[in-house]
């Protein structure tokens, strides 16, 4: 599959419950497809605005092909993650949690890098917790094998990023999106 | 006479009257699968969500289903079983599910807007305003009554003191571990209930005894915290593996009950002048939610009339859902009026200088007594169910006071954009949270000090009020329609007369035993419930006049 192709069935899949811009700068980095989710849970009693309690989960998902992919490269790509989380998450006393994924497109995964993939995680928490926290995902998407290769918070979700999803994988994303929320 | 007998009437009463008068209420209100709901027409995915009758009723019962209709019951067997058993059959039947179902009807055909705005879109702004001071005030009075049941019930029962402080602990572990770490949640749900049964093992090996006082202090201050503390730490989980423990007792209270077999033993009549007071008014707003709930009216039309798929499940959830509740009370009432008089009255009346137990320790005891036939031994099933009950008595603290701070901040906000001076110092402390939670739970906690059988009756009363308030918008508004409403006129009237005639006895109460906080509240409920009451019959004599079709 072509990286042109891929991104109109990425863009497919998310546009159902995520805003959706493309060819944007962030931080200095274009961002070829940029998407984001707001979940609000709230419990009321009464009026709307008797609000009894608020929870607020928010994804921010920065989508980029490369060429290629070097350490150099991708050490850069983790950093721009860590930085977006400075930059988009808003820590309040409603904020739950907000995930920063990471989605590296290309054909070819070199082999050297994927434990450095897989090793890959950051979390940082806001107030001990009590203003939420955030942790970043990271996938790599080999579009010339059908592969993901994931960080370990991203495998939750790698299935979702497959080029070619099987049918058992789309029923299993859709009960894990419906779970989530 | 065996009490099954007492529960087989109930239930029997129960069916017919959903299947006739409750059929009756529908055919009146029209109610009409065609008409397409709010659910369905203002669908946002969020709000607005139809949902299937079976689970909306789970989401309504929940919601409206606390500790109130087992501790009023077990409270007014004290004017004897016959008069307690009456009132929340009938009760049930003709008021408190009439109450339930027309609050979501009327919620239905005014797009899903709560009892509130239904207030003030037919009796105007100064009813809407009114109704709000009257919210506060009997927040603090559910918070200042459910402190003092919970602390009387851990001074009775210390080993579920324990329990119900590592239970808070137990939930704020699951909270960290399954939402902030991902750890799987049905691996963490049986974790979590297993230490629960470890908590209560651990409570029952080393109670913890401490003054009434000093548990009210802690339970506050534990209220303050978790109205303040995100949900997902405390608040969530707590309430999810408290439905563990509820869907445990109620399995296991309801077979035992049957298996054990109680025969009534309380006196039949206690007389019409007792230590709580005069039959009328006060059996009445002591039963509270066992019959009528004014609360309902708020989850009927704040959440469920949203969700409702068609006309007709309102009778199945509003009448049904109320219908159960009071077989729940019937339950309750079963554990008090199976024992003797002397032993509910070392339940339930205080003697000198020492506080009574009070009635989760009496329904702990009873409950106790049923578990013990599946083979739980008794102290076991007494501190499980005193924990059950009161994890559900925390919950409803733990609302009232978030609630409350909503509309005391509320009061400031909107008083301040009236003046145009939203920067003034008196505005900053008003809508200030941490001053809004504190000064909620400052003025409960002082009430929450005295005694259980005067903050109980009073509470009550201001429920009972509210009932009366959503019965009163329901009739403004089928009278505008130019509709017959004798099915909420009566039942209104009768509970605005309660209210009142209960307000004025506690006052004087109230004031003749010094308890000043107490009174200074009664007062102002009563001089609301009067102004209320003037208010409504001129609006109601008007609308009926008019009778004029509204588009609803």
């Amino acid at each position: 599959m072509d990286t042109h192709s891929y991104y109109n069935i990425l863009e497919e899949r998310l546009k159902m419950n995520y805003d959706i811009e493309k060819n944007i700068m962030i931080d200095r980095l274009s961002v070829d497809l940029f998407a984001k989710l707001e979940m609000k849970h709230e419990k009321h009693f009464g009026p709307k605005s008797a609000t009894v309690w608020r929870i607020e989960n928010y994804e921010y998902v920065f989508v980029k092909s490369f060429e290629k992919l070097d350490n150099k490269m991708l050490e850069n790509f983790q950093e721009f993650l860590k930085s977006a989380i400075k930059q988009f998450v808003k820590p309040n006393g409603e904020h739950m949690s907000s995930t920063i994924t990471g989605v590296m497109i290309m054909d070819n995964v070199p082999a050297e890098l994927e434990p450095i993939i897989r090793r890959f995680q950051f979390r940082r928490n806001f107030a001990f917790s009590l203003k939420g926290w955030a942790e970043v995902r990271l996938i790599v998407v080999d579009l010339h094998s059908n592969r993901v290769i994931s960080n370990k918070k991203a495998k939750e979700v790698a299935s979702f990023y497959l080029p070619v999803i099987e049918k058992k994988e789309e029923k299993q994303n859709k009960l894990l999106f419906w779970r989530k929320k | 006479m065996s009490a099954l007998v007492l529960m087989a009437i109930a239930i029997i009463a129960f069916f017919i009257a959903y299947k006739t008068y409750g059929t009756f209420l529908a055919k009146e209100l029209e109610l009409d699968d065609s008409r397409i709901t709010p659910a369905h027409t203002m669908n946002d995915g969020v709000d607005y969500v139809p949902a299937k009758a079976p689970v909306l009723l789970g989401h309504h019962f929940a919601s409206i289903a606390g500790a109130a209709p087992i501790i009023g019951p077990v409270t007014a067997a004290l004017f004897g079983w016959i008069p307690a058993f009456l009132w929340i059959v009938l009760g049930g039947i003709f008021f408190g599910a009439v109450h339930d179902f027309t609050s979501i009807v009327a919620s239905i055909r005014h797009k899903g807007k709560s009892i509130g705005v239904i207030i003030e879109k037919n009796m105007g702004d100064t009813g809407k305003k009114l109704f709000n001071i009257f919210a506060w005030l009997t927040l603090v009075l559910v918070i200042a009554a459910f402190a003092n049941v919970v602390a009387n019930t851990f001074v009775a029962v210390p080993e579920a003191g324990t329990a119900s402080l590592l239970f808070i602990a137990i939930a704020v572990f699951y909270g960290f571990v399954v939402y902030r770490n991902n750890f799987p949640v049905i691996i963490g749900t049986v974790i979590g209930v297993a230490l629960l049964f470890l908590a209560i093992w651990v409570g029952v090996m080393f109670p913890l005894a401490l003054s009434k006082e000093a548990w009210i202090m802690l339970m506050l201050a534990y209220v303050v915290v978790a109205s303040l503390a995100p949900v997902w730490i405390l608040l969530q989980p707590r309430d999810y593996l408290n439905s563990f423990l509820l869907y445990g007792l109620i399995g296991g209270a309801v077979i035992g009950l049957f298996i054990y077999n109680p025969t009534v033993e309380l006196t039949a009549y206690g007389g019409f002048n007792t230590k709580l007071g005069w039959m009328f008014p006060v059996l009445f707003v002591t039963v509270a939610c066992g019959a009528i709930s004014g609360f309902h009216s708020l989850v009927a039309s704040g959440t469920t009339a949203k969700q409702i798929d068609k006309e007709s499940d309102a009778k199945f959830i509003g009448y049904g859902g109320m219908l159960i509740e009071s077989t729940l009370a019937v339950v309750a009432l079963i554990t008090a009026i199976m024992l003797s008089q002397v032993d509910y009255n070392a339940f339930m009346v205080a003697e000198a200088g020492k506080a009574a137990p009070g009635p989760v320790a009496l329904f702990s005891t009873g409950v106790a007594g049923f578990l013990e036939k599946l083979g739980i031994p008794f102290t076991t099933g007494k501190t499980f169910t005193s924990l059950v009950v009161s994890a559900f008595a925390l919950t409803t603290l733990d609302t009232a006071t978030r609630l409350g701070r909503y509309v005391f901040q509320e009061y400031f906000e909107k008083a301040a954009a009236a003046k145009g001076k939203s920067e003034s110092a008196m505005t900053k402390f008003g809508t200030n949270p941490i001053v809004a939670t504190l000064v909620t739970v400052v003025v409960s906690g002082w009430m929450a000090m005295g005694s259980y059988s005067a903050i109980w009756p009073v509470f009550g009363a201001a429920n009972q009020l509210l009932a009366a308030l959503a019965l009163l918008a329901v009739s403004v508004w089928l009278a505008k329609l130019g509709k017959k409403n004798g099915y909420v006129k009566y039942p209104m009237f009768f509970m605005f007369a309660v209210t009142l005639t209960a307000l004025g006895q506690l006052i004087y109460k109230n004031v003749i035993g010094g308890q000043i906080l107490l009174s200074v509240v009664a007062i102002a409920l009563f001089i609301l419930a009067v102004i209320l009451a003037i208010f409504a019959t001129k609006t109601l004599k008007q609308a009926t006049n008019d009778g004029k079709g509204i588009s609803a």
